[in-house]
């Protein structure tokens, strides 16, 4: 098995778990991810009231952690200098104030936030967190994208992580779609749950996700953590919980498909990207990009489709679905990718095919 | 076929063999053979200066028209 599906099969499996764990056990998924840094930031807050000594050493602490970046810095300046290092430090300073607010996380939210909570361990931590790694992420890619961009050299480094950002979605979007899935379908047929997708409004939320899945997966599952938690989800309409939670599977079902198709679609892309670092205009490569091209297309067309049957679904169903919090959309971002990918593929393919009529001139 | 190659007989003519040429023009054998089999989709001028020079031989005891149109390798796109 190539390492990319064993990576979506475990993800499919961790977001079918996940959705179990959260609707039979009343775990929150984002919460237990968090815990550890939680755990850290109550650690260092215990250290710091626990007198001088505990302070000075939680100070520490926290100034080691946030001088890291710096200290790769100089290390690295060594060997060269670019041009995004002076963003590694901005990063530290990140940290530091990232660090700090996971130590005393109420300076940052409203008060009467931290009372209701189930936000709390996800906003107080998850806050600081993301925070954190987001700084983290942009001084990776300044730093090494113009490297990418233009060495011969690191060719094989951007086709490595090329791959390794295409495993990944591919993996996240199964993920959150084995999640939405799985949550459908359990508050559909088992509708006893005791947790968010037993909540009335769930499984029809849970829908959304999935249309969601293919562009941004991650945000939308996350989003997904809060989706009963809606004021407006007192005021539920006259439909039956079991019938509101069919819709949303239906809904789930249909907002799905794309994800289907997206998956395949990057599938195409990661045999092209190997095939281009085995030979850039190879018999193979032309091969890929057309494959890419045809799976790009039904991505295009499944997107759009779905899409505009889940918005006219939406409306005339919207009398049977429990919830307040409906919302309609345009897939632009996945016809953006499939258009980019055609593109791609067609430039790839006329590439090879200048390069097939050069090597008969003698 | 449209354009023939008559590179065999030339050779044999000069006492020269396929190996041979190809060493003095600078080409690979595998190119030669795409050469003689009339599937090459063009010749360059500096390979066609090589072969005629080594052989003794014009453009024209290599290369004939054999009055025919050849469509196959026109461009696909028009």
């Amino acid at each position: 098995m190539k390492k990319r599906y064993a990576w979506m099969l475990a993800g499919a499996l961790a977001g079918a778990a996940a959705a179990l764990i959260q609707s039979f056990t009343g775990a929150q998924v984002m919460e237990a991810l968090l815990h550890p840094f939680t755990l850290f930031g109550n650690l260092l807050r215990g250290w710091s009231l626990s007198g001088a000594a505990g302070n000075a050493a939680a100070w520490a602490v926290l100034i080691a952690l946030s001088l890291l970046p710096v200290i790769y810095i100089l290390l690295a300046r060594r060997k060269r200098k670019q041009a995004g290092d002076w963003l590694f430090l901005l990063t530290g300073a990140i940290i530091f104030g990232g660090l700090f607010l996971l130590i005393n996380p109420t300076l940052y939210v409203h008060p009467a936030l931290t009372e209701a909570l189930h936000y709390a361990p996800e906003l107080l931590t998850g806050g600081p967190v993301f925070m954190m790694l987001s700084a983290l992420l942009l001084s990776v890619v300044v730093r090494w994208s113009g490297g990418l961009m233009g060495m011969k050299k690191a060719e094989s480094r951007l086709i490595f992580w090329t791959q390794a950002i295409l495993t990944f979605s591919m993996t996240l979007i199964v993920f959150s779609s084995a999640y939405s899935l799985t949550d459908g379908l359990r508050a559909a047929f088992f509708p006893g749950g005791n947790t968010v997708s037993a909540n009335l409004f769930a499984a029809e939320s849970v829908s959304g996700m999935g249309a969601d899945a293919s562009s941004d997966a991650l945000s939308a599952w996350m989003n997904s953590q809060y989706s009963d938690n809606s004021p407006l989800a007192a005021m539920s309409s006259p439909a039956s919980r079991e019938t509101s939670a069919l819709i949303g599977l239906i809904l789930t079902a249909i907002t799905l498909i794309p994800n289907i198709f997206s998956v395949c679609m990057l599938d195409a892309a990661s045999s092209l990207v190997s095939s281009i670092g085995r030979g850039f205009f190879s018999e193979e490569t032309d091969g890929c990009a057309s494959v890419l091209a045809v799976r790009a297309r039904y991505t295009m067309i499944a997107s759009v489709g779905s899409m505009a049957a889940e918005n006219a679904l939406t409306v005339l169903l919207a009398q049977w679905i429990a919830n307040w919090n409906m919302s309609f959309s345009l897939p632009l971002d996945d016809l953006l990718l499939s258009c980019g990918a055609m593109l791609l593929a067609r430039l790839l393919s006329a590439a090879c095919k200048v390069k097939r009529d050069n090597d008969l001139m003698i | 076929m449209g354009i023939r190659i008559n590179l065999d007989e030339i050779l044999k003519a000069r006492g020269m063999t396929s190996k041979q040429l190809c060493e003095k023009v600078g080409i690979t054998e595998a190119n030669m053979s795409v050469l003689r089999s009339g599937k090459a989709k063009g010749v360059r001028f500096h390979t066609l200066n090589r072969i005629c020079y080594y052989l003794e031989c014009d453009v024209g005891d290599i290369l004939f028209f054999d009055g025919e149109l050849n469509e196959e390798d026109g461009d696909e796109e028009s």
